[in-house]
């Protein structure tokens, strides 16, 4: 089972985030800078991780993580769909 | 096993015996997909779409395939989707003169245990959707022609659809996929139920992912999600390695 977060960024300062971290952080991370989600406009996106790791990057730790479950339901609200 | 009377040197015999790994993908319905990217070659006017499909959740959007789409209006909407919706209906949506056509099903099909197989055809302006083999829904859409052209990029992806407008994904499956097939023919409704039936018999296929000669890998962080035919593989998208089970 995965991990999720919600940030609210932009995707320049999640670039520079990203890669100001190690390579043992990094590889906490599931997704690729450039599939993130995003709502739209681009505010606010969804970092996707494994679910344990000794590894946690600093900027994660303290911050809400959502279940699947969770996750889906939080991006179920209009701005985070298609419309077609 | 030596005890069941079968010899290795009996090979055709133990060919017919064995069964090739039927293997599949979960996707979380949030960010994970398989990109086949743009595949200039699908771009038909008559085709057939089977897949075998599980869904995750009831009463949510889930894709099953997008074929050379690009969703963003403004950029020249084009393409095929294949999905549910949330009203858990299966829908095709088709691209004519920059505007989507939509045929569904009759029935609902929220069976979150039960494993689909969904085929749609389109043959001149005649779709036809089917499940389990059995036609469940049929229309007629206004052109014959599909609209494949966009300012922007287009996809052919399984499980997601494209946005060129945000350069983003949509629509992610929440469930289980495999035995994608691509046909340039409108199979008839006797190929389908062969199809189902895990048949490779009707001709006309130019792509089939996660079937039984697939020989995916993994590496750098994605799976290659080996097309047998055309060898139009696909990349996964923010998957595990975990997310292909044998």
């Amino acid at each position: 089972m995965n991990k999720y977060y919600i940030f609210e960024t932009t995707k320049s300062n999640l670039i520079n985030v990203l890669n100001s971290l190690t390579e043992k952080e990094k590889s906490f991370l599931v997704v690729d800078i450039n599939n993130v989600r995003w709502n739209n406009p681009k505010s606010k996106c969804v970092l996707k991780t494994k679910a344990y790791s000794d590894n946690i990057p600093a900027f994660l730790k303290g911050v809400k993580s959502y279940s699947q479950e969770e996750i889906l339901k939080e991006l179920s609200i209009a701005s985070w769909t298609f419309k077609i | 096993m030596y005890g069941y009377g079968y010899s290795y040197n009996a090979s055709a015999t133990i060919g017919s015996l064995m069964s090739l790994p039927r293997c599949l993908y979960t996707m979380d319905g949030v960010d994970e997909l398989i990109d086949i990217g743009d595949v200039a070659a699908f771009e038909l006017d008559t085709f057939t779409i089977t897949a075998r499909v599980k869904k995750g959740a009831a009463g949510v959007t889930n894709t099953i395939f997008s074929n050379q789409l690009q969703a963003a209006a403004g950029s020249g909407l084009c393409g095929v989707l294949f999905r549910w919706l949330s009203d858990d209906k299966i829908y095709i949506l088709t691209a004519i003169s920059n505007a989507y056509e939509s045929v569904g099903t009759t029935l609902t099909y929220a069976s979150t245990t039960q494993e689909y197989h969904v085929a749609v055809k389109k043959s001149g302006t005649s779709i036809t959707i089917y499940v389990d083999g059995v036609i469940a829904g049929t229309g007629t859409i206004s052109s014959a022609t599909v609209d494949y052209t966009t300012t922007g990029t287009k996809k052919t992806d399984i499980g997601a659809l494209w946005n060129h407008g945000t350069a983003s994904y949509g629509a992610f499956l929440n469930g289980t996929v495999r035995d994608v097939r691509f046909y340039n023919v409108a199979l008839s409704d006797a190929d389908v139920l062969l199809v189902k039936n895990w048949s490779y018999a009707p001709s006309g296929m130019v792509a089939n992912w996660i079937g039984e000669n697939a020989t995916d890998t993994f590496g750098g962080g994605n799976w290659t999600v080996v097309d047998s035919v055309s060898a139009n593989n696909g990349t996964s998208v923010n998957m595990e390695e975990g997310d292909r089970t044998c």
